[in-house]
């Protein structure tokens, strides 16, 4: 099968070299064949609502109400990002 | 100064208590081994440098039948403490200060525990040999050319190095149990939703669990005491153990021993897990082949649904928030950049992996089905369990492997995790226990054996690893 390794490259915000992109191809192949061993199983009773279930879940809701105090973890969490300004973090014109 | 070998944390807490040994004795003695060791191991990425002065200030302090009063622990590198560097082994992290404690910590932490430093682990816990970490792989103690496992190949070598008395990792797909095989200590993944997940940097969050590792099981039954229960910060948490480990466990159970391919398994392993079930026939528990019809899918399934999962967790690093930032010519080609140049090669290969099964036109073959494959799974387990109290499996097809033995080739690898990952797919508890020594070039190395339990039994596991870890003794 032909993977188109660009377009997910690109899906994927990372940026390959053509190196990486070769060995990627062939290591999806071995690697998509192996899984494909999924295709013997019969699944046609599987509920939808069954796939991919863990234990039994609730909906957790609670009221909205007591905020934290206005400001109170930003410091910390503006210490975090690469660029700030003021109070904000600064990012690249995204609107030409 | 006291020798760490000789302790566990029942024993370091009685001494406490009585006073006959103090917290800042313990964790000098701790930091002392790590001083020596650690150059060699590499399993602390940073011991902190406040640990001595807080085993001092938790002398000074009351509340000694505080269950983890004074121990010494060892934090994996993707749980947060507020204040520390969490980078989970990943460049991306590796300059990023936690702006929280994670609930676990916190509740050790509220338990009298003490953080030594952070373990080295596989990026993002991406790995089972800590060889994916952007700071070095992690040694084995028993053998210096062979891996730790992973990923919380730190954590389970900080403990069996006699660097903590206690560690906390995650498993996602045995990334607690087969450290802890291939080091010789016990290691608890616990049943999914039995322990917040609230600051533990996220992976494959169907998942992801966190759990002791810790040289007796009596220990790591201890910490888990300790972590387990639910959080209001993380709703997938529930209480499910008030209902579940109510009343007495029978003294004699019924055992599967799981029927598997012993191709690609090693024979010595095969002789420990049939002698640890001669062990538990001897001790009166009745002992029967079972088969799992739809386990040998488990990694197929796990290999479509958790690379899935960790395209869409990873793309919070955008080097806009918090992490390394590399600047391009645009908007898009920050992002580009960022985390072509912050994650590791794994790390892009499952993200593009997961990228791959969750694209159009390819969804339903390969997430849809397996998220349905998942089902049949647990059914299969749901099964099991109506004839079994529990089920006991090697916890890898081999010892620990040679450094750089399984770089190279990406699927062998990820055939490592094939007894473990089932445990995660299903979200039932599961246990790495020491059972014997296998010989591999004139070394001897640990294997340990892995029993599961029905969902929120973990107190089945703590009954067959203490009669296990006690025969013979």
């Amino acid at each position: 099968m032909e993977i188109d390794i660009d377009k997910l490259a690109l899906l994927a915000r990372i940026k390959l070299d053509s190196k990486e992109k070769k060995s990627l191809q062939k290591e999806f192949e071995d690697i998509l064949n192996y899984v494909s061993k999924l295709k013997e199983t019969d699944i046609k009773d599987i509920d939808e609502k069954e796939a991919g279930k863990t234990i039994e879940f609730e909906n957790v809701m609670r009221e909205d109400e007591n905020p934290h105090k206005a400001g109170e973890f930003s410091k910390d969490l503006l210490k975090e990002a690469p660029s700030i300004e003021k109070n904000f973090i600064k990012v690249k014109r995204i609107l030409e | 100064m006291i020798d760490v070998k000789n302790f566990s944390i029942k024993k370091a807490q009685e001494m406490i208590k009585r006073r006959e040994i103090s917290a800042s004795e313990m964790v000098s003695a701790c930091l002392d081994n790590i001083s020596k060791k650690n150059k060699d191991i590499n399993a602390y990425l940073e011991v902190f440098e406040d640990a001595l002065e807080n085993a001092k200030k938790i002398d000074n302090e009351k509340g000694f039948d505080r269950p983890l009063f004074g121990i010494p622990f060892a934090i994996k590198d993707n749980i947060l403490i507020k204040g520390k560097i969490a980078s989970a082994g990943s460049k991306i992290l590796e300059n990023y200060h936690a702006t929280y404690d994670a609930s676990v910590i916190k509740k050790l932490r509220n338990s009298g525990a003490i953080f030594l430093g952070r373990t080295n682990m596989d990026e993002f816990a991406m790995g089972s040999s800590t060889e994916n970490s952007a700071f070095g792989s992690t040694k084995n103690i028993y053998d210096k050319e062979r891996v730790a496992g992973g990923s919380s190949g730190g954590s389970a070598i900080s403990v069996a190095m006699d660097g903590a008395l206690a560690a906390l990792g995650s498993d996602t797909g045995g990334s607690i149990r087969q450290p802890a095989s291939f080091c010789g200590v016990v290691g608890l993944k616990p049943t999914f939703g039995s322990v917040s997940r609230s600051g533990l940097i996220a992976m494959a969050s169907s998942f992801d669990q966190i759990g002791p590792i810790t040289k007796t099981v009596e220990d790591t039954e201890i910490v888990f005491n300790v972590i387990k229960g639910k959080d209001k910060f993380d709703s997938t948490s529930v209480n499910g153990h008030s209902v579940s480990n109510s009343g007495e466990t029978p003294s004699v159970l019924k055992i599967g021993i799981l029927k598997y391919d012993k191709n690609g398994v090693d024979k010595d392993i095969d002789k420990i897990v049939d002698d640890t079930a001669k062990i538990l026939l001897r001790l009166g528990h009745d002992i029967k082949e079972t088969e799992l019809p739809h386990i040998e899918y488990s990694l197929s399934c796990y290999y479509i649904i958790q690379p899935a999962e960790v395209s869409a967790n990873l793309a919070r690093f955008d080097g806009v928030k918090y992490g390394l930032f590399k600047k391009g010519e645009n908007l898009l080609d920050d992002y580009m950049e960022t985390r072509a140049q912050g994650f590791g090669k794994e790390t892009r290969r499952r993200i593009m992996l997961g990228t791959f099964v969750l694209s159009s036109g390819y969804y339903d073959a390969y997430y849809g089905k397996a998220q349905k494959v998942r089902a049949l799974i647990r059914n299969d387990f749901k099964k099991a369990f109506e004839k079994f109290d529990a089920i006991i499996s090697p916890v890898a097809p081999t010892p620990a492997f040679k450094i750089g033995e399984k770089t190279n080739d990406p699927l062998q690898m990820y055939l490592s995790d094939i007894f473990t990952v089932s445990a995660n797919i299903a979200g039932i508890p599961a246990i790495s226990v020491p059972a014997g020594f296998v010989e591999r070039e004139n070394k001897k190395l640990p294997v340990g054996v892995q029993f599961m339990a029905p969902w929120f039994k973990e107190k089945i596991l703590f009954y067959l690893g203490k009669q296990i870890e006690n025969y013979g003794s």
